[in-house]
């Protein structure tokens, strides 16, 4: 039977079979690429970027290395151009935010409900006020009002107040600033900063616990002897994350002057090599490379990685063929710039994001850690683009691997240490999954 | 018409290969020293084991507990018995089936003190174990435990190949291995490679019909096997290495999470290493970022987590290269330098740095390490341990005056058994009953931010304490040809998921 298949098949290539499908890449298809372009017209790529008289060079530098913020402040030099393109670094910043935001309520979610049917929500805790501003921050009001039930309980009075105020307010707003409770005050700041884009008196207070509570761990002298243990319990603030996500955004509207920031750059008078500078590649040119075109309905690993090495085959042909023919300037723009790796990079960022929009997270798992430069694996670089960890962090969550979110949530630490409070909630939320677990150890 | 005489040729080929079938060859740094998950101290071993073995219970993809040689389980309202029912389609590798006998061995030979088990603490929470027929078995807990699956995931011994339950590392199981797991072990080769075959009465498919773990214990020509396709996987790439992996688009890069971290580890039975002082000496004395640098990228640590721990304390800094402040705790312990030397009643400073020769980059870390308490007026000598000799000095006799060494651990980061004072892995000797105190506490509280508060200060109690300085993580990836499909890792363990694995 084997061989029958055998002859039948070969007989078919012999008959219909096209050399040119097998054909290795020429990269030709990658022409069009914001990251050809530069290659091959080093001069308006110099033009574009500017020189180093202008803020809008470091603008350009900024962008390149996914310093969202300091590109924002370069290029916004007041003139219609510079704006537009502080416009691109804007929408590039609330992107990374709205990422952030979703990770945000995956994790408060998944760790307060697993507090609660793991062990049970500690006697007197004001957890359940905090699980219940969350829920109503969210939208979930049902979620909300049987947590905020639960945070009458709680031993702070003003936790108690807060819960109950919110309870018959139903929502998030309409608070004033210049009240007693502080964690009412703090309601006002954040509907503040969401209508008018002040992110300052929000991020001030980030990394500062919402509110704190002892706890008092009893001895137990007459079982374990275990002497008595004082700590505190600090939750962070869950209305950080949206805030933050809805800020940005509101930056990158005011700065466009436009309800859609987008698309304010793309119908803009901007150079169109300003517009797709640093960015992914267009559908049609994925497309025309044959790369995540008709994806399985699985979340399918493999097809994933199989996307990756067609685009890679891709782009390897584009590279040589485009140092083979590129003038000195525009060799030395590819290598400097790193740029088919930036390229590939956005590229399978788009992906990956589509994957999660897509309910598939091992696939965009699988396409942003291939994304990664490895020889910086722990940095943001050019290549290592910081959405990409958030990608990492969301996809992590959602397969059951928190504790190795907090690896690709620990890389952007740094740079945003405003994401303190959403490592210190997945960090608990680790460590409630892993409650009964028998740890393991070995050498080497 | 070339490439059709060519695609006829290649078809024909493809055709008559077996439908599953080539061999995964992949390294280790060293060859698992003893096959009996009784007596696993190494991740090298870890992994064979989960090629030959089963547990009763497994992680599937999600990290969740699922049955493996258990088929289902009751747990009582009190939640203090266990009674599972076991799969009635098991067999070991020799034919003979598997049974509840089977079960009830393997824990009472871990309990057992006769058998110096190393995983003697994975069943400390079973207090009884009662075989109800051979298909089924009672388990009694010390206590009331919420999820019992979750710990149930130690390795099954078949009794039928033991005498009793005072099991012995010099077993003849030991070199003779056989499990319910996926794999069998059919030779040992003279070269120190292991070739293993796919359980043909495994119940489900095994894909890959053949696996050889070779022992490579350069990382440098491990990752040139790979490049020249003589290997089909490492299941560990040094940072180094990373880049020229990266680059070659036949391999295949996974990371996976394993919390592992470099040290050196003092010997507290031993002057002058009981003395926190001096221990901190050693460490101002140590310039942990050149000794890395050979190795390639990682995070200094200050402590026996990794940075992303949730029980890192970030408000602990790592060592750093102090002299003078080393030189001022030297002097307080009664030395003084004559000439280019320490020497306390004359007699020059020395000690002796201990290392595993087969862990990755251990030389050069150590001869870096010499040179640098040389320069600093330390006379040292290096040794380097076969793997033998180094379960007898440091597991058994304590025989060392400071180790490199490595520990990983999975995601529960448990360090019990490294720095409480009963730890079954406590190497160095440390004691400290505030530090015991606080690791029980961890142990016993339910509530994250009591375990966090608890081990974020043992980490900087232990800092303080110094006994041993904490060096560094490492990122972790493993290197696969891209012919090796549907690669799952899992975080630890590593090949728990070789049954989707397959060879293109």
């Amino acid at each position: 039977m084997r061989l029958y298949v055998t002859i039948l098949l070969s007989l078919a290539i012999g008959c219909g079979g096209d050399d040119a499908k097998n054909a290795a890449p020429s990269g030709d298809a990658l022409d069009a690429s914001w990251a050809n372009i530069v290659v091959s017209q080093p001069v308006r790529f110099a033009e574009v970027v500017g020189d180093e008289r202008t803020g809008r060079r470091d603008g350009w530098i900024a962008l390149h290395q996914n310093d969202f913020g300091a590109a924002v402040d370069a290029f916004n030099d007041g003139t219609p151009h510079g704006k537009l393109l502080a416009t691109r670094a804007a929408v590039e910043r609330s992107e990374l935010f709205e990422d952030l935001a979703r990770v945000n309520d995956i994790a408060w979610f998944s760790t307060f409900s697993t507090w609660q049917q793991r062990t049970g929500i500690p006697e007197g805790s004001g957890l359940p006020y905090v699980a219940g501003l969350h829920a109503l921050d969210a939208g979930d009001s049902d979620a909300a009002t049987a947590w905020l039930e639960l945070a009458s309980n709680a031993k702070a009075e003003e936790v108690r107040n807060a819960a109950l105020q919110l309870t018959e307010r139903g929502n998030v707003t309409g608070f004033s600033a210049d009240v007693e409770n502080s964690l009412l005050r703090s309601l006002a700041r954040h509907e503040l900063a969401r209508q008018n884009g002040d992110l300052l008196p929000i991020l001030q207070r980030a990394n500062s616990a919402l509110f704190s509570e002892p706890v008092e761990v009893a001895s137990d002298e007459e079982g374990s002897g275990l002497p008595a243990l004082t700590v505190e319990r600090s939750f962070f603030d869950p209305q950080v994350g949206r805030t933050l996500a809805l800020g940005y955004a509101k930056n990158a509207t005011g700065l466009a002057g436009d309800a859609s920031p987008n698309s304010a750059v793309l119908n803009s008078d901007l150079d169109p090599l300003a517009k797709a500078l640093f960015g992914g590649a267009p559908a049609e040119m994925l497309a025309q490379i044959d790369v995540a075109q008709n994806p399985t309905a699985e979340d399918d690993v493999e097809w994933a990685r199989e996307q990756v090495r067609r685009l890679d085959e891709h782009l390897d042909a584009w590279e040589g063929a485009s140092f083979a023919n590129a003038s000195d300037d525009g060799k030395a723009l590819l290598q400097d710039l790193d740029l088919a790796d930036v390229f590939r990079s956005r590229i399978l960022l788009g992906l990956a994001r589509e994957a999660l929009r897509g309910d598939h997270p091992r696939r965009a798992l699988a396409f942003a850690q291939l994304a990664l430069d490895l020889e910086h694996p722990r940095e943001i670089t050019p290549v290592n683009h910081p959405a990409l960890q958030a990608v990492i962090v969301e996809a992590q969550l959602r397969t059951g691997h928190t504790r190795e979110a907090l690896d690709a949530l620990q890389v952007l630490l740094p740079a945003y240490p405003v994401l303190l409070g959403l490592d210190e909630v997945i960090s608990d939320l680790a460590i409630l999954q892993n409650l009964d677990r028998h740890g393991d150890s070995k050498e080497n | 018409m070339q490439t059709r005489r060519i695609s006829i040729l290649l078809l024909a080929l493809f055709f008559s290969a077996p439908a599953w079938g080539q061999a995964l060859r992949y390294a280790e740094d060293k060859a698992p020293g003893i096959v009996n998950p009784v007596y696993t101290t190494s991740m090298s071993e870890a992994r064979l084991n989960e090629l030959l073995f089963e547990g009763l219970y497994i992680d599937n993809t999600e990290l969740m507990s699922v049955p493996a040689l258990a088929e289902t389980a009751q747990l009582s309202d009190d939640k203090t018995e266990m009674t599972i029912r076991l799969r009635y389609d098991a067999r070991w590798h020799d034919g003979v089936p598997f049974t509840s006998a089977d079960v009830a061995f393997t824990i009472e030979a871990m309990k057992n003190k006769k058998s110096l088990s190393t995983e003697r603490g994975r069943v400390a929470w079973i207090k009884k174990v009662e075989v109800l027929d051979d298909t089924a078995i009672k388990l009694y807990f010390e206590n009331p435990e919420a999820r019992p699956q979750d710990k149930l995931m130690f390795k099954i011994l078949p009794k039928h190949r033991f005498t009793g339950v005072d099991m012995k590392r010099t077993d003849a199981f030991r070199t003779e291995p056989i499990g319910t797991g996926p794999y069998k072990l059919v030779r040992y080769n003279d070269d120190n490679s292991i070739a293993l075959e796919a359980n043909p009465d495994y119940r489900e498919t095994v894909k890959l019909s053949e696996m050889v773990m070779r022992e490579v214990s350069d990382k440098n020509y491990q990752a040139k096997l790979l490049h020249y396709e003589s290997l089909e996987a490492l299941v560990r790439v040094l940072p180094r290495d990373l880049a020229s992996l990266q680059n070659n688009r036949k391999v295949e890069l996974y990371p996976y999470q394993t919390n592992s971290w470099w040290y050196l580890g003092f010997n507290l039975g031993k002057k002058p290493f009981d003395d926190p002082r001096f221990r901190q000496a050693i460490g101002l004395l140590i310039d942990q970022e050149a000794l890395m640098a050979p190795i390639g990228t990682g995070d200094l640590l200050s402590g026996p987590y990794v940075k992303s721990s949730p029980y890192y304390n970030h408000d602990v800094p790592a060592w750093r290269p102090d002299e003078f402040a080393a030189s001022g705790k030297l002097e307080e312990l009664g030395y003084e330098r004559q000439g280019e030397l320490w020497t306390k009643g004359g007699i020059p400073l020395e000690l002796t740095i201990t290392a595993h020769q087969s862990l990755e980059s251990s030389q050069e870390v150590v001869i870096n390490l010499q040179s640098q308490l040389q320069a600093a007026g330390i006379k040292v000598n290096v040794e380097f341990l076969d793997e033998a000799s180094w379960k007898a000095r440091v597991w058994r006799e304590r025989n060392f005056d400071i180790i490199l060494s490595q520990w990983t651990f999975d995601r529960n980061e448990d360090i019990r058994d490294q720095f409480h004072g009963k730890g079954s892995r406590n190497f160095t000797g440390y004691s400290s009953s505030r530090v015991d105190a606080l690791l029980d506490r961890a142990r016993e509280s339910t509530d994250p931010h009591v375990k966090k508060a608890a081990l974020r200060e043992v980490h900087a109690a232990i800092h303080e304490d110094a006994p041993m300085i904490f060096l560094w993580t490492l990122d972790s990836y493993a290197a696969l040809s891209t012919r090796v499909r549907n690669v799952v890792v899992h975080p630890f363990y590593f090949f728990t998921y070789v049954l989707d694995w397959r060879m293109d």
